[in-house]
């Protein structure tokens, strides 16, 4: 338990008795090594009986370069929706993946050699996910044979127990696509847009009729709250082409313990000029890493556009979502891995406050209306 | 009731049993040592051996055996008139030697010389030795080992009841929903698993079979897990109890074993009684009859429900005792310090909410005359600091009535404790004077990660897992690359780590460029380390790696630098062990460390204290226990108890009752359980303040103030709502002892509570884990089953080469056969087969090119070229099959299923059973080799079997399965004739591989074939010893068919038992 440990008897009586014998013989005979072998105590000279054949620590170097920028901005940049996606949704991590070309362990697919019984938040959301793409594109979910498909592939787990789970989850779907006709389902759109110095191709799919419908059977997480609104604005920009048959309209619906929740997003005016700054700002952070964290981000989102009088401060609402501390590991930004990674230095938000409220300004003010985000 | 004063030099020695109440601070170590000298001076014991004193932990035990031994050397001195000097320190061994005659002297030399035979130790220690000592008489196996790691059986009982009770039942199944019953362990299942006599209540009507189900898996999964122990021989330490307690019960005070006890022991003391449970003092009560028994604790200090002590079972003994006493004397606190702890807790009838008459808080006079600290005298203050925090210090929180919310209370709290400290420290106090203490851990990390931000060095002791910390991802970061050394994301991730420190411009630089030099020169070092983890483990690889970058200074001269690179050297360590254990390799160190988080940390893997410079103490109040330092912090009293959460909605509830242990999951006595719960829970975190408010010296410091849900925490109990004038008059009345201190205002903390850097609160621990996608531990391998069996540990069975003699060695011969050895060899040629038409030939460039891909180029003096790899891949492909008329010349890739993986559902396997299928319903290699199968390590096998087919094939509507082997056999042609060729098969366990493949495509194929029949369905399994093919004759092919009723019996084998 980190405290000292007595010497045995013997050994006890033995220098009591030195002790007795010559003043002071104690304390020469007993060697207090340091804790830790690198401990300065044994560089510093004062006792000349410390000492280590291992001199690792002996040089007490500079603490390193920081971290500090990486390279400079390439002139015309292409891009996927996907890799734009990714930059505001989890910022760290695009960093990582595509500026440092790098992935975490946790990211690696090392193969699961476990076996499936219970499913946990990610399997479940997966799991979830699919069956919510099948069942609005018009699919069934609740067939048998789709079951003994999912339990083979360990998506669900065995026997009865992989028919509750599936049970379960097509009622979370169910409830998630109540009303979404599936035969108003259009083919995915295709989007090219072109800007000064960037090109930005992808597809949006989830349209039915005039509406683009992003469906989350659970909690909107920060990440895909994110998304749904880059995606949104992307949309809104494609529909300035000309010709566009794009809706400008999206509608996100999620729920939680059986209550529906639908967040509105309107035509975003200007949306080519903003997807210019969104594009700035991650060719900008190709240099160094952005400071921009999903979760804080949301927060502070909600914050000022929540319609509750005295919402209270958006910068103590990112702070606290920042540094929420969950079950069992956490989700807060603040233990991300790729958050740590990257800004190792100094995990903390007020470090990077300047920068970060910059960025939240500059994704969230094109959505920052009272009446355009209501629910 | 008063409780008459305890005097060491009167208190009856005689039969029966004593009851020493000793609050906080009242010396009863010292009054133990009295105790001893008196038993041994009163000729109560003849000698010290026959004098048992047990307490709590070990590092109590040590410290009680230096305290006895001072106190009988001192009074062998004070005898003997070597110390003549009297003090109030030693005045009772005057006293002592006014009494006794010249023989006392005689007597203590005698306790002096015989020292080593004094019996201190902890409850378990005891019955550990009395089991031990009297084996016939307790009835244990001889050959008992401790369970290290209950979680990982515990976890697999739970897993086997999801799969026997869930699984097969659709209502149980539609009932557990999400839930997952591994997370129910540590709520449900651990509390009454180590009790036989555990009660589970249900409801009389239920509304669902919920009940009924969490009753079934707390029995289940409980018996599963006491008879995995049970057949293995392991013991727990509350096994131990257990097993004393019931041969006692059974054979009572004249037993056998009660017998030899007292006829060891003459009398015992039992220090820290207060954390007694059922178990405990019936233990001693029938094995100390008519012996002197001292009990001696404080019922206000008994803080370890969570370890199963119980203060009713205190209690119950203490009624029943038949002399009770108290100490009065505090020796540990200054007089102000004492008189405001007992202002606190006397404003209120039950301060400890049991009536006074069970638990009452006895005035106590304060006996220490030290002076304090200088420093503590620069600014004028009392013993006893309120630090009081109101809700005015938020722009947001401005209302009057408005609380302070729990994250931003924290921040503000430890802000003000910093400063606190800092102001101390300047004033001249040293660091190493101050303790914070905390109820949680993740309190204790962001306080002292804000302590050291401010420039004020600061220990942790608590129980943070060290494999969770960001240098434990980081050497997994680091074993990826020495896994992969040219696996360039690899190699970035290790580099952009903070050990190896290189900017994020290096790291970006070697996206462009392959060749950079920082990759190149990771690259080179992971290949050295790769080679050194695998001759000599983790922690010389690794560590050579960071010593060669110089990571040791650059880490140490940056900002906390000893925390970090102090846990790098304790995950070296623990990397190393399990690489001693299972050879674990450089790309398994993340599933791994993954797994091992799973389970709760041992004391291994808490993190180590990183220097022993003067620094401030950051603990828990349960670690507090039983310390003191001249000034402690109590900054988070305000918080309140934990509580438990609905297990498929069912509302449930923990309690002794009578010492029983109860589980009621809806009785129609739950509401009064629950209201007994939380009474209980609340009278034990008043315990836990008294500990707390009792630890300082000469000054505590206590925060208090309008924190949300403050109502529910033990300082509300003692001070009512927080009330900044309620406070401010209580203070006014004892202004003597107390000062109150308002933190000041308009601070803003909503918009830079952590300005300084110093209120962050992010303990550097709590990184996620690795994710439970990687844990490992229900699933097995071929490889993994045989791994005892060969004295190799963890090499693949691929590479047997390597154990070859020099001389014998491939580099040796010419053409295929001296193809370079190794397991990079044996992937490489894997590859080439994997993705090769069999019915066209290689071309020399592709096989160059699958050869560089694994680092393997020909030869310079031209001993093998790349045209003999090319030559043997069609020799391969166009020979026919011994024994058949398959030539893989004519199979389309279409016909083929490469690679492929399955996993095995096995119930209950054990080698001895698959050996007994092999030799009933085996070929004859199968039959010689089924006497080795049984011999390997016979445990069984729950889960699932992984494995990976080389190649399986469909030709002309039978099924084969080829496997590629590249071992070396021998130079000669005759090396690979069929004897020698079935001898490899056995000695590698090949024989055991290949009738596990055959068992997988069997089950997939009665899944998917129509009319499935193996008779008619199966064509057989040939293994391919490449470098012994030459494509006309049989040599280097092995082939055998299992037939059809050993597939079945291999089939019931793995089958659930």
């Amino acid at each position: 338990d980190h405290s000292p440990r007595a010497p045995s008897i013997v050994l006890d009586e033995l220098l009591d008795h030195c002790e007795a014998r010559t003043v002071g013989a104690r304390a020469a005979m007993v060697v207090q090594h340091p804790l830790q072998p690198f401990s300065p105590r044994y560089h510093d000279g004062r006792d000349p009986r410390l000492w280590r054949y291992e001199t690792e620590a002996t040089p007490i170097a500079s603490p390193g370069a920081p971290p500090g920028a990486t390279r400079s901005v390439n002139a015309v940049r292409t891009l996927s929706l996907t890799q734009l996606v990714t930059f505001w949704s989890h910022p760290a991590k695009w960093y990582c993946n595509e500026v440092l070309r790098f992935w975490l362990p946790s990211d690696l697919d090392v193969g699961s050699d476990d076996e499936t019984l219970v499913l946990d938040q990610m399997e479940h959301g997966i799991a979830r996910a699919n069956l919510l793409q099948r069942a609005l594109a018009g699919g069934a979910i609740a067939e048998d044979a789709l079951r003994e498909r999912m339990i083979a592939h360990g998506a669900l787990g065995p026997g009865a127990l992989g028919a509750a789970q599936l049970t379960a989850i097509s009622a979370e779907v169910t409830e998630a696509i109540a009303g979404i006709d599936p035969a108003a389902r259009r083919a995915p759109v295709e989007v090219r847009l072109h800007g000064a110095q960037w090109e930005l191709s992808g597809s949006l799919d989830g349209i039915f009729g005039d509406v683009r419908y992003i469906v989350r059977g659970n909690s909107l997480a920060a990440d895909r709250h994110i998304r749904a609104l880059v995606e949104h604005l992307v949309m809104c920009a494609a529909a300035e082409q000309p010709g566009a048959t794009v809706p400008t309209r999206t509608l996100i619906r999620y729920g939680k313990n059986g209550k529906r929740l639908e967040l509105v997003l309107e035509r975003v005016a200007g949306a080519m000029q903003v997807l210019e700054q969104w594009i700035d700002a991650l060719a900008a952070a190709t240099v160094a890493p952005p400071a921009f964290f999903p979760a804080a981000g949301i927060a502070w989102y909600e914050t000022i556009t929540s319609e509750k009088k005295g919402a209270g401060d958006p910068y103590a609402k990112a702070l606290d979502a920042f540094e929420r501390e969950g079950f069992k590991g956490a989700d807060g930004d603040a233990f991300d891995p790729y958050v740590r990674t990257l800004f190792r230095d100094d995990v903390s938000l007020s470090t990077h406050r300047g920068e970060f409220e910059r960025l939240a300004s500059l994704l969230f003010s094109p959505f920052n209306t009272r009446a355009g985000a209501r629910r | 009731m008063t409780i008459p004063q305890f005097n060491a030099l009167t208190v009856s020695l005689d039969a029966g049993v004593t009851l020493v109440e000793a609050s906080a601070g009242t010396g009863k170590t010292f009054a133990i040592t009295r105790l001893v000298l008196r038993f041994l001076l009163e000729r109560r014991v003849e000698r010290l051996s026959q004098l048992l004193v047990v307490t709590f932990t070990e590092r109590a035990t040590q410290e009680l055996v230096t305290r006895i031994r001072i106190a009988l050397r001192e009074a062998h001195d004070v005898f003997r008139g070597v110390i003549t000097e009297q003090t109030p320190a030693n005045a009772e061994l005057f006293t002592l030697a006014a009494t006794h005659d010249s023989a006392g002297a005689a007597i203590l030399a005698g306790a002096l010389a015989e020292l080593d035979g004094l019996s201190v130790s902890t409850i378990h220690g005891f019955c550990q030795r009395l089991l031990r000592e009297s084996a016939l008489e307790s009835r244990v196996a001889f050959a008992s080992t401790l369970l290290e790691h209950p979680g990982i059986p515990l976890g697999r009982a739970v897993r086997d009841w999801t799969r026997a009770r869930v699984v097969p039942a659709p209502s149980a199944a539609a009932l557990l929903g999400k839930d997952d019953p591994v997370g129910w362990m540590r709520s449900l299942l651990t509390p009454t698993l180590r009790a036989p006599d555990r009660k589970i209540a249900l409801p009389a009507d239920p509304a669902t079979e919920a009940p009924a189900l969490l009753a079934d898996y707390v029995e289940r999964a409980s018996e599963a897990f006491h008879e995995h122990k049970r057949a293995r021989h392991l013991f727990e330490f509350d096994d131990l109890l257990q097993q004393v307690h019931r041969i006692l019960k059974e054979e009572g005070s004249d037993g056998a074993l009660a017998q030899h006890v007292r006829q060891r022991y003459r009398a015992a003391l039992i220090d820290e009684f207060q954390d007694t449970d059922p178990v405990q003092f019936p233990i001693f009560a029938t094995a100390f009859t008519g012996c002197p028994l001292f009990l001696i604790g404080d019922p206000k200090q008994s803080i370890y429900g969570f370890r199963g002590a119980d203060i009713n079972s205190y209690l119950e003994a203490a009624a029943g005792a038949a002399r009770r006493y108290t100490l009065m004397e505090n020796y540990r606190s200054v007089a102000p310090l004492v008189a405001a702890v007992e202002a606190l807790f006397t404003r209120v009838d039950e301060p400890f909410c049991y009536p006074r008459v069970r638990i009452d808080y006895p005035k106590v006079r304060a006996a220490q005359s030290a002076a304090p600290p200088a420093a503590l005298a620069v600014r004028t203050q009392g013993a006893f600091v309120w630090q009081w925090f109101g809700p005015d210090l938020a722009p947001e929180n401005a209302r009057p009535k408005h609380t302070i919310n729990k994250t931003l209370g924290l921040a503000m709290v430890v802000r003000e404790t910093v400063q606190e400290i800092a102001r101390l420290n300047a004033d001249g106090l040293p660091l190493g004077s101050i303790a914070v203490l905390v109820r949680k851990n993740q309190e204790g990390e962001a306080m002292r990660k804000a302590l050291v931000a401010a420039g004020l060095p600061a220990v942790v002791n608590g129980t943070e897992d060290v494999l969770e910390s960001d240098e434990a991802l980081e050497l997994a970061r680091i074993a990826l690359a020495v896994a992969e050394p040219k696996n360039g994301a690899a190699l970035r991730s290790a580099l952009a780590t903070r050990l190896w420190g290189a900017s994020f411009a290096e790291v970006a630089a070697t996206v462009d460029d392959a060749t950079s030099r920082a990759l190149e020169e990771l690259s080179e070092q992971c290949v050295r380390a790769r080679d050194l983890w695998a001759l000599r483990g983790p922690a010389p690889a690794l560590a050579e790696l960071l010593h060669r970058r110089g990571s040791a200074p650059r880490i140490l001269a940056a900002s906390e630098g000893e925390r970090r690179w102090t846990n790098v050297r304790h995950c070296l360590e623990l990397l190393q062990d399990a690489w001693r254990e299972d050879a674990i390799p450089p790309d398994a160190i993340p599933s791994w460390m993954a797994a091992e988080c799973e389970q709760a940390a041992p004391e291994r893997r808490e993190l180590r204290l990183e220097s022993d410079a003067s620094a401030v103490q950051v603990l828990t109040i349960h670690k507090a226990k039983g310390l003191q330092w001249p000034v402690v912090f109590c900054p988070t009293l305000w918080t309140g108890p934990f509580e438990s959460k609905e297990i498929l909605d069912v509302e449930w509830v923990h309690l002794r009752e009578n010492g029983t242990p109860v589980l009621d999951l809806g009785s129609e006595k739950l509401g009064e359980r629950r209201s007994a719960r939380t009474f209980e829970d609340r009278a034990e975190q008043q315990r836990l303040a008294y500990v707390a408010l009792t630890r300082a010296q000469f000054r505590c410091y206590v925060a208090w103030g309008v924190f949300n849900k403050a109502v529910d925490s033990p300082l509300a109990h003692l001070m009512g709502a927080p009330d900044r004038d309620a406070l401010r008059a209580f203070v006014a009345t004892e202004k003597k002892t107390m000062t109150m201190v308002e933190a000041p205002t308009r601070v803003a903390p909503s918009t830079a509570p952590v300005a300084a850097g110093a209120t962050s609160l992010l303990p550097p621990r709590t990184l996620p884990a690795l994710t439970g996608r990687f844990h490992t531990w229900r699933s097995t391998s071929f490889t993994s089953i045989t791994r005892d069996s060969h004295g190799w540990e963890g090499r693949e069975l691929d590479d047997p080469v390597a154990l070859l003699p020099a001389a014998a060695r491939p580099a040796d011969v010419p053409g295929f056969r001296g193809f370079v050895a190794g397991t990079e060899a044996g992937n490489a040629l894997h590859a080439l087969f994997e993705t090769h038409d069999f019915r066209t030939a290689p071309t020399e460039e592709a096989v160059r090119a699958v050869l560089e891909e694994h680092n393997i180029t020909p030869p310079k003096d031209g001993r093998w070229s790349v045209a003999d790899v090319v030559a043997m891949v069609e020799r391969t492909c166009a020979a026919t099959i011994p024994d058949s008329t398959l030539s893989l010349a004519r199979i389309a890739p279409d016909s083929t299923l490469r690679e492929w993986r399955f996993a095995l559902p096995v119930g209950g396997a054990r080698p001895r059973d698959l050996a007994h299928a092999l030799s009933t319903h085996g070929s004859a290699v199968a039959q010689a080799y089924a006497p080795r199968l049984a011999a390997l390590k016979d445990d069984d096998l729950t889960g699932y079997l992984n494995g990976s087919i080389d190649l399986a094939l469909r030709d002309d509507g039978r099924w084969w399965i080829i496997d590629w082997k590249s071992n070396w056999l021998g130079a000669a042609d005759t090396d690979y004739e069929r004897a020698p060729v079935e001898a490899a098969m056995i000695e590698s366990h090949y024989v055991l591989q290949y009738h596990l493949y055959a068992l997988a495509l069997h089950r997939y194929l009665r899944t998917r074939q129509r009319d499935y029949d193996p008779a008619t369905h199966w064509g057989g399994v040939a293994y391919v010893f490449l470098r012994g093919v030459d494509g006309t004759s049989e040599r280097g092919w092995f082939r055998d068919c299992p037939s059809p009723a050993l597939l079945d019996a291999l089939d019931a084998a793995v089958a659930a038992r």
